[in-house]
C-alpha cells in the first residue's frame, strides 16, 4: 500500500475563504516524495488552469513559509500603521502614502489600511508561534516582539484620542461603537481590537452602545461581563443620544451613513474614525477650522459634511433629459384570479412622483442646489 | 400641456426647480407604473412610445 505525507499550509482570509481557495495566488505543497507531489498536482490542477501557482518544497519549509508570510503581512501592516501615526504628526495624508507604497507590487495595497491593529486567531497565533520557535532555538526574533507590542499599542491609540477630546473620566458619557468583529465579513471576535477599546472605555466609566452587522451574538457572549455595554439593533439606534461615535471595524455599511440622521441622533457631532473610513478631502475641509495646535481632526466628518452641503447649495445645476412619471398602485393581495394563475391586487391607494430627469432634478434640489430642469417633457 | 407631463411640472415647481420644458406634442409622457401588493412589487407596466425624431 502506498502511504506518504504532504503538508499544504492554507492562506485563507476569513470572510474571503472560498474566493481565496478558488483563486489562490499560490498553492504551497510540502512533500518529501515524488508520488505525493504528483498526487497533489493532480488534485490542484483545476485551480490553476491559467498559470502555474504550485510551489513545491519539503514539508518543513512549507510550514515555515506560512508563518513567514503571516509575519511579513503583519509587519507590513504595522509598519504602515506606524507610518500613519507619523504622517498624522507631520500633517501628511496617510491615504496618499498608502497609494504610493501600495504601488510597489512587492507590497501591494492589500494590507495597507491603517487602523486599529490586527486581531483574529491566525495572525496573532502565527506571530506568537514563530516567536516561540525562534526563542527555543536560541535566536529570538526581536522584530516579532516589536510587531506584537506595536499591535497592542495600536489597539488603544483610538482610546488615547477619545480621552484627549473627552477627558480621562468618561463617567456619564455614552459612546456608540460601530463594528465589533476583528475585521469585516466575519463574526470572529478573537483578539478583536473592539475588545481592547471597549475595555478601556468601560474602565473609564463610559457607557457603550455597540452595533455590528454580524458579530453581535458572539460579542454579547464575549462581553457578558461588562454590564455597561449594551447592544443596538441598528447603527442609527446605537448613536441615539450618544456623546460620540467610535468606528472600530470597517464594515461596508458604515462607509456612507446618513450623516444628517447620525448628527441628529448624536448629542454632539463627534466621530472617532478608527479605520479612516471617511473621505480624506471631506474630513480635511472639516479640520481647517480648528486651531493648528489641535490634533489632526479625522474626527470632524460632520463639519466637513456641512461644508459639502453648503457648496452644493451654492451651485446651479442644469438637468437635461426626459421627464417621466413614476406611478404606484398599492393594494392588498388576497386571492388568485380564477381567469389565470396571477395574484389579484385590490388597489386601495395610488401615488405619483416625478420620474426620470424630473426625479434627478428633484433630488438635486433636495440637496439644496438651484436646479434648472431643461427637460424634454412630453405632452 | 395636460396629463402626466403637466403633473410632473407641477411637482417640480413645488420643489425649488425651475422647469424649462420643451414639449413634444406627438408623444405622451413616459409613465412607469408599479403595482405593489403587501410591500411586494408584483409588476411594472411601462407606457412609452419611441420618439419619431431626436430632441432638438
Amino acid at each position: 500500500m502506498f502511504r506518504s505525507r504532504s503538508s499544504q499550509p492554507e492562506f485563507l482570509k476569513e470572510g474571503a475563504a472560498v474566493e481565496d481557495f478558488m483563486r489562490p495566488d499560490r498553492i504551497v505543497i510540502g512533500a518529501d516524495d515524488e508520488q505525493a507531489i504528483q498526487l497533489m498536482r493532480a488534485v490542484y490542477a483545476p485551480f490553476q488552469r491559467n498559470r502555474e501557482r504550485l510551489l513545491v518544497m519539503d514539508i518543513r519549509s512549507a510550514g515555515t513559509h506560512r508563518v513567514r508570510r503571516q509575519r511579513d503581512a503583519g509587519h507590513a501592516h504595522l509598519v504602515h500603521e506606524r507610518l500613519a501615526n507619523l504622517a498624522e504628526k507631520l500633517g501628511a495624508d496617510i491615504e496618499h502614502v498608502r497609494q504610493g507604497i501600495g504601488a510597489d507590487p512587492r507590497i501591494g495595497y492589500h494590507f495597507l489600511y491603517p487602523g486599529l491593529g490586527y486581531g483574529g486567531s491566525c495572525f496573532p497565533k502565527d506571530v506568537q508561534a514563530l516567536q516561540r520557535t525562534a526563542q527555543q532555538n536560541g535566536s529570538p526574533l526581536r522584530v516579532l516582539a516589536a510587531v506584537e507590542e506595536a499591535n497592542a499599542a495600536q489597539k488603544t491609540r483610538l482610546v488615547d484620542k477619545i480621552v484627549a477630546r473627552l477627558g480621562q473620566d468618561l463617567a456619564g458619557k455614552t459612546l456608540a461603537v460601530w463594528g465589533l468583529s476583528f475585521k469585516p465579513n466575519t463574526d470572529d471576535m478573537r483578539e478583536a481590537p473592539s475588545l481592547a477599546v471597549i475595555d478601556a472605555l468601560v474602565a473609564r466609566g463610559a457607557r457603550v452602545v455597540a452595533y455590528d452587522p454580524v458579530a453581535m451574538h458572539e460579542a454579547q457572549r464575549v462581553l457578558a461581563h461588562h454590564p455597561g455595554v449594551t447592544f443596538a439593533a441598528a447603527p442609527l439606534v446605537a448613536v441615539q443620544g450618544a456623546d460620540a461615535l467610535v468606528i472600530v471595524t470597517e464594515w461596508k455599511e458604515f462607509r456612507s451613513p446618513d450623516f444628517d440622521a447620525v448628527r441628529a441622533a448624536l448629542n454632539a457631532p463627534l466621530i472617532f474614525d478608527g479605520r479612516n473610513l471617511y473621505e480624506p478631502a471631506l474630513v480635511r475641509a472639516g479640520a481647517s477650522s480648528t486651531s493648528p495646535s489641535a490634533p489632526p481632526q479625522r474626527l470632524t466628518a460632520m463639519r466637513a459634511y456641512d461644508e459639502f452641503r453648503e457648496r452644493i447649495a451654492a451651485s446651479r445645476v442644469l438637468v437635461a433629459g426626459d421627464v417621466m412619471l413614476d406611478r404606484y398602485w398599492f393594494g392588498e393581495v388576497e386571492r388568485i384570479s380564477p381567469e389565470a394563475p396571477v395574484p389579484v391586487v385590490h388597489v386601495s391607494r395610488t401615488d405619483e412622483r416625478p420620474g426620470g430627469a424630473a426625479n434627478v432634478a428633484r433630488n438635486a434640489a433636495s440637496l439644496g442646489a438651484q436646479v434648472t430642469a431643461a427637460v424634454g417633457g412630453r405632452r | 400641456m395636460t396629463g402626466p407631463g403637466a403633473f410632473s411640472r407641477g411637482l417640480l415647481a413645488g420643489n425649488r426647480v425651475r422647469p424649462m420644458f420643451q414639449v413634444d406634442p406627438g408623444f405622451p409622457t413616459i409613465v412607469k407604473l408599479r403595482v405593489i401588493g403587501r410591500q411586494q412589487q408584483l409588476l411594472r407596466i411601462d407606457f412609452e412610445n419611441p420618439p419619431s425624431h431626436e430632441a432638438k
